[in-house]
Formats: C-alpha cells, sequence, structure tokens
C-alpha cells in the first residue's frame, strides 16, 4: 500500500527575510508575503487529492496550513513533534554571525554526511534526534486511514529528510512542496 | 517642510538584564528577548515607513536596525554621533557597585542641579556634553538629509537627551519615540 506526502515549508516571516535561524524558540508569525503565499500554495496543492493536512504547532507553519486545509476544505491536524529542529545557541542569529561564534558547529550542521548525525548546537538537538522524531512522526500519521496527506513544517526538517532519501539540496523555500512515498515500510523521494 | 524622526532605543542585552552600564566601551548582542523585540518593533514600524535609519556602530544598536531594516526594506547608515555616552570607570558595572564605591558621584549623575548639569564619571563624558552631541546630529539631519522620514536608532542616554530636548520620554527597550521637527 502507497501512501502520498504532500510536504511542504510555512510561508515567509520577518524573521526568514532577515535570515536569522528561527527554530523553536521565535515562534514568528506570517508576514503579509507569507501569507499571500500561503494562499498561492493552496492553489498548487489543491488538485493532488490531499485528504487531510497535519501541522507543526509554530505559529509560521500552523497558519499556513490554516489558509491551505481552509481553502482545499480538509480537516487539519496539530502535531507538536513535528516542529522545527531546536537550533540552541543559534536561534536567532544569522549565518554570518552563527560562523562568527560557532564555526565548527555551523560547518557540522550544514553538512549532509552520517557522521555528522549525532552533533548538535549548544543546547539543542542532534540530527538524529530530529530525523527520528519526524520520520516517526510520519510513520504514525501513515497507519491512519488517508493515502494522501499534507504536512505542514519546516526547512530543517524537510531539507535533512531529503538528504537521508538521497536527495541533496541546497535550500527549501517557503512553501515549496516535496512528494515523499511510504511503501512497504520504506520511503521514497519523488523527483 | 516637516521633517519625522522616530527616534527608538536597542532591543535588550543580557547587560541590560543584569542592570549594567554599557556605554561604548561594553559593546555586545543582543540576546534572545532583544531579538524579539527587534521585530516587534520592526512591526510597528511597517506603518510608519522610515525611508532611512541611522544607527548607531554598537553591536546592540546596530544589531537592532539590521533587523528592522531588513524587515523594511530601507537602508541602514551607522554614525559614530549616536553612539551611547561613555560612563568611563562606570562601565561594566550595575548602579548598585557603583554607588557603593563612588556614592558621591552616583548622586552627581542622577542629579537635576544646574552645577552637575555636565557631570560626567572619571574617563568619560559630561552628560551635557552627550545631549549636545545628541542635538547636534539631529540638527545636521535635520537640514542635510532629503529623506523627511527618517529613523533613529540611538543609545538611551542619547535618544533622553534628544527626545527629552523636545519635550518626550523614552524608557523601555525597544519602543521608539516620535516626534516632528520643522525646518
Amino acid at each position: 500500500m502507497i501512501k502520498n506526502f504532500y510536504i511542504f515549508r510555512h510561508g515567509e516571516t520577518d524573521m526568514n527575510k532577515s535570515q536569522r535561524w528561527q527554530g523553536q524558540k521565535f515562534d514568528m508569525e506570517l508576514n503579509d508575503k507569507g501569507i499571500e503565499q500561503a494562499h498561492n500554495l493552496a492553489e498548487k496543492i489543491k488538485h493532488l487529492g490531499i485528504e487531510v493536512i497535519y501541522s507543526s504547532p509554530l505559529k509560521r507553519a500552523k497558519k499556513t496550513a490554516e489558509i491551505a486545509a481552509n481553502k482545499i476544505a480538509v480537516p487539519l491536524h496539530i502535531k507538536d513533534s513535528l516542529k522545527e529542529g531546536n537550533f540552541g545557541v543559534v536561534e536567532g542569529l544569522t549565518k554570518e554571525e552563527s560562523i562568527a561564534k560557532y564555526k565548527e558547529d555551523y560547518d557540522k550542521w550544514m553538512s549532509f554526511e552520517e557522521q555528522y548525525l549525532d552533533d548538535s548546537f549548544e543546547g539543542g538537538e542532534t540530527k538524529r534526534q530530529m530525523l527520528e522524531r519526524f520520520f516517526g512522526t510520519l510513520e504514525e500519521i501513515a497507519l491512519s486511514e488517508h493515502k494522501s496527506i499534507g504536512i505542514s513544517a519546516h526547512g530543517s526538517l524537510i531539507i535533512n529528510m531529503m538528504a537521508k532519501l538521497g536527495k541533496s539540496l541546497d535550500k527549501i523555500p517557503n512553501v515549496e512542496v516535496y512528494n515523499v512515498q511510504y511503501k512497504n515500510g520504506k520511503w521514497f523521494a519523488e523527483d | 517642510m516637516i521633517k519625522d524622526f522616530y527616534v527608538f532605543r536597542h532591543g535588550e542585552t543580557d547587560m541590560n538584564k543584569e542592570r549594567r552600564w554599557q556605554g561604548q566601551g561594553v559593546d555586545v548582542y543582543l540576546n534572545d528577548e532583544g531579538v524579539k523585540q527587534a521585530f516587534l518593533l520592526a512591526e510597528k514600524m511597517k506603518e510608519i515607513k522610515p525611508q532611512v535609519i541611522y544607527s548607531s556602530p554598537l553591536k546592540r544598536a546596530k544589531q537592532t536596525s539590521d533587523i528592522v531594516a531588513s524587515v523594511l526594506d530601507v537602508p541602514v547608515l551607522s554614525d559614530d554621533e549616536w553612539k551611547e555616552g561613555c560612563f568611563g570607570i562606570a562601565e561594566g558595572k550595575t548602579g548598585d557597585e557603583f554607588k557603593a564605591i563612588y556614592p558621591n558621584d552616583y548622586a552627581k549623575w542622577f542629579s537635576n542641579d544646574a552645577e552637575h548639569r555636565n557631570f560626567g564619571f572619571k574617563g568619560g563624558e559630561g552628560k551635557q556634553e552627550i545631549g549636545l552631541r545628541a542635538v547636534k546630529a539631529i540638527n545636521r539631519l535635520a537640514v542635510s538629509d532629503n529623506c523627511n522620514k527618517i529613523a533613529r536608532n540611538a543609545r538611551r542616554f542619547n535618544s533622553l537627551s534628544v527626545v527629552g530636548t523636545f519635550g518626550a520620554s523614552l524608557r523601555k527597550n525597544n519602543q521608539y519615540s516620535s516626534f516632528s521637527y520643522q525646518i
């Protein structure tokens, strides 16, 4: 049995615009552009046959999901374990500030190599913890009767999930949609 | 012609939280709360739409300005004149710590008496000197700049001096006081 997941990143926040890490501590609202993007997202996904949307509880993802779910008229469920990774001390910083203060940790975090799966920023989650939490939640959702499922999530979750499934991406733009399939207990990323 | 100036204080730093004097010598970044405050400030400033932000180059002010400017898509110009006052030997200390060692200097700093008007801590600037520096800087901008909506990010004492001159008050981090300056 095949389950189709359509996983999308939330719309823009002012903090995205300022290029600062949000993680879990900075729970920003969508800005005007982000709200518009969420409406565009709804247009984009309305023919995918999505039956239900699950969302991270963080405002940026939840608002994106609410707009989309409302427009395509499907139920919305909030799952705490879909929230963005915890980036500890770099939350609130820009890329430049993170590199200036924590270069080694930053380089490890940006690498998709297996050997860095157990590294984290001080006070944050490791990538392994983050990925197990994310895949675990998706697998739990896959057990439901739905065959086509929308997930409103976050950049670091998606980029690391895709890397794990063999697709290295440079960045995850706001409201971009990624199709992954769950087949016989295994995950596959579609092109 | 009327020019509107919006003067705001930087967001919180760990030094603010510990109630330590930063002045010019203690130059630290915002803490998490300070970053949040800067985004809240940006949200408020969206309605005002300043055309440019002049900022003190000190980290706490520059970071606040950079956040607001990035959200509003306006340039930030760094200006040394908007640095906080130099508090000399008081920098890095809390009021209580300083008062314990220099009770007379502490009293003079907070006194409104005319004779202490230009009192300064050893190695630092006088109160009046700081205020005049700020007033001079804003006057210069008022006559030379083409923009008519100008946000300025200054240190608290500096802002208080300017704003005080125009009869308003500025207290908490991230609040802005606005006033119009007619030329």
